[in-house]
């Protein structure tokens, strides 16, 4: 609920961003720098055993911890509300801190995820892709 | 169980999160000596102090003692030198929800065999270790390398470097918080294996470095294969500009970083005023999307006694398209050089997102404890 309130509120004051509603995107201009530092969510460190420094382990970890709800026809309106990722990083964790934790998101970062969430999460694959043949 | 596991991940978060590696202080540059290769033996700055910064350790310092390594109780022979770097701190740290802190920074030791031209650096000890994976990466050598100097014992001419070290670029600051580092290019353990060429002269200098990301260490941070070049020239003894480049690419994205340096020292009350401007294009793999950042600081430093007080401005705005996307910060930085060999200091920051349009606003206030083997 806090995390519809919230992109309610952000809708209505948010300029034009065209940014790409991507995971590549995301991971790389927001994820990466924000979050995948090296002494937080860095493969050099996966504090919490979750890592968001490149897109490979963003997909990963966001998987293994089930972080995003995705729904079967977007647009998915209920799923930012429900998806652990969007609520760590606008509310509190499990723990009650807010990610992350040395600098809160920008609100447009964190509406930019929202979007990209009721947007069916492109580029995020709930499950891994078949090995090889 | 999960939520038990979580509570001790945030614990350790906030017990050992932040655990920087600190280095040289750029500050001491042309308020003290002309280049950082006057008081280090590399020429890049960091590491092992050369017999001037050993005397420049004892000058500035309060209580003064024997700089040497152990203070001097422990006799070395003429090709070997070692040093090393204890640190800590403690005191609030967070955003909307601060927390207190304690936790270890740095636990390193340093160690130069030279002989004729030929010198190998080595800088190992503890680093933060991966979750849940202590035991096989704690202990790690974050810096090696092989070094030729033009001019053995001497601070100018050039120097061949090839090994594992942090690409020269910018004005390198110790705070790894600070944005120019953070966001321009110099994050925190970025050091990757390379290939420099470097000139120093009294006048200027130029440091071209090719660099691989570490090939054994799959975490390594930074992740890219690229180039660096920093050019500084100093156009009075009191005053330099500096040019910096860099290329990066990694599997995921292309970052290109273009920007200036600046240092002017006012000897006259004794401050150093530096500045780092940069300009990032970041293009994402698979026409991704592409973003300009625009990162800098400035900084002054006031030397008085054995105390240096930094006043510092940090900004990045991470996609010059978007408005209320900019970050800011504000640092002041107490350094007490109380003997030749230990330092402590207060830092504090406040950081700010979408200044003026009511973001939210976090910082940390931390007591730091260094001691100088």
């Amino acid at each position: 609920m806090r995390g519809l309130i919230l992109l309610t509120v952000l809708s209505a004051c948010s300029e034009t961003d065209e940014r790409p509603h991507t995971l590549a995107y995301i991971t790389e201009t927001i994820l990466a720098p924000s979050c995948g530092t090296a002494e937080c969510h860095s493969a050099m460190k996966r504090q919490n055993d979750y890592a968001f420094d490149t897109v490979e382990n963003a997909e990963q970890s966001i998987r293994k911890g089930n972080l995003v709800i995705q729904c079967a026809m977007p647009p998915c309106q209920d799923a930012p509300s429900v998806s652990s990722l969007l609520t760590v990083i606008s509310d509190k964790d499990v723990a009650g801190n807010r990610m992350p934790l040395d600098e809160p998101l920008a609100n447009l970062d964190v509406y930019l995820i929202g979007e990209w969430i009721i947007d069916g999460s492109p580029g995020y694959q709930p499950t891994p892709p078949p090995p090889p043949q | 169980m999960r939520l038990r596991w979580l509570l001790v991940g945030a614990i350790a978060v906030i017990v050992l999160g932040r655990s920087p590696v600190a280095e040289a202080y750029p500050q001491f540059q042309l308020a003290r000596d002309q280049t950082c290769s006057a008081c280090h033996r590399s020429p890049a700055g960091g590491g092992i102090l050369s017999e001037n910064g050993l005397i420049n350790a004892e000058a500035i310092s309060q209580f003064g003692t024997a700089p040497e390594l152990f203070y001097g109780k422990l006799p070395l022979p003429m090709w070997l030198a070692l040093a090393g770097d204890l640190r800590g701190a403690a005191g609030v740290d967070g955003g909307p929800d601060a927390h207190g802190v304690a936790f270890p920074m740095q636990a390193e030791v340093n160690a130069v065999a030279t002989r004729d031209h030929f010198s190998l650096h080595v800088t190992a000890g503890l680093r933060d270790p991966q979750y849940r994976n202590t035991a096989k990466t704690l202990f790690a050598t974050r810096e090696h390398w092989l070094q030729w100097q033009q001019k053995p014992g001497e601070t100018a001419g050039w120097f061949v470097r090839a090994g594992r070290f942090m690409p020269v670029f910018g004005l390198r600051f110790a705070e790894h918080p600070n944005y120019d580092r953070r966001f321009g290019g110099t994050p925190l353990y970025g050091e990757a294996y390379g290939l420099a060429v470097e000139y120093i002269h009294p006048s200027f200098e130029v440091h071209a470095t090719g660099f691989i990301h570490d090939p054994l260490l799959p975490d390594s941070i930074e992740r890219g294969n690229g180039a660096t070049l920093y050019g500084e020239l100093r156009i009075a003894r009191t005053t330099s500009v500096g040019i910096e480049g860099k290329l990066d690419v990694t599997p995921d994205d292309t970052k290109t970083y273009g920007g200036v340096t600046a240092k002017h020292w006012f000897a006259t009350p004794g401050i150093l005023v530096e500045t780092e401007l940069e300009a990032v294009h970041q293009k994402l793999a698979d026409r991704g999307g592409i973003d300009n950042q625009l990162v800098g600081i400035l900084m002054g430093s006031y030397f008085v006694g054995p105390f240096m007080i930094d006043l510092a401005v940090d900004a990045y705005a991470p996609d010059v398209r978007v408005r209320y996307l900019d970050q800011e910060a504000v640092d002041l930085n107490v350094h007490w050089f109380a003997t030749s060999h230990v330092e402590l200091l207060v830092t504090n920051r406040l950081q700010m997102l979408e200044l003026g349009a009511g973001g939210l606003t976090s910082g940390y206030s931390l007591l730091q404890l260094h001691y100088r083997l």
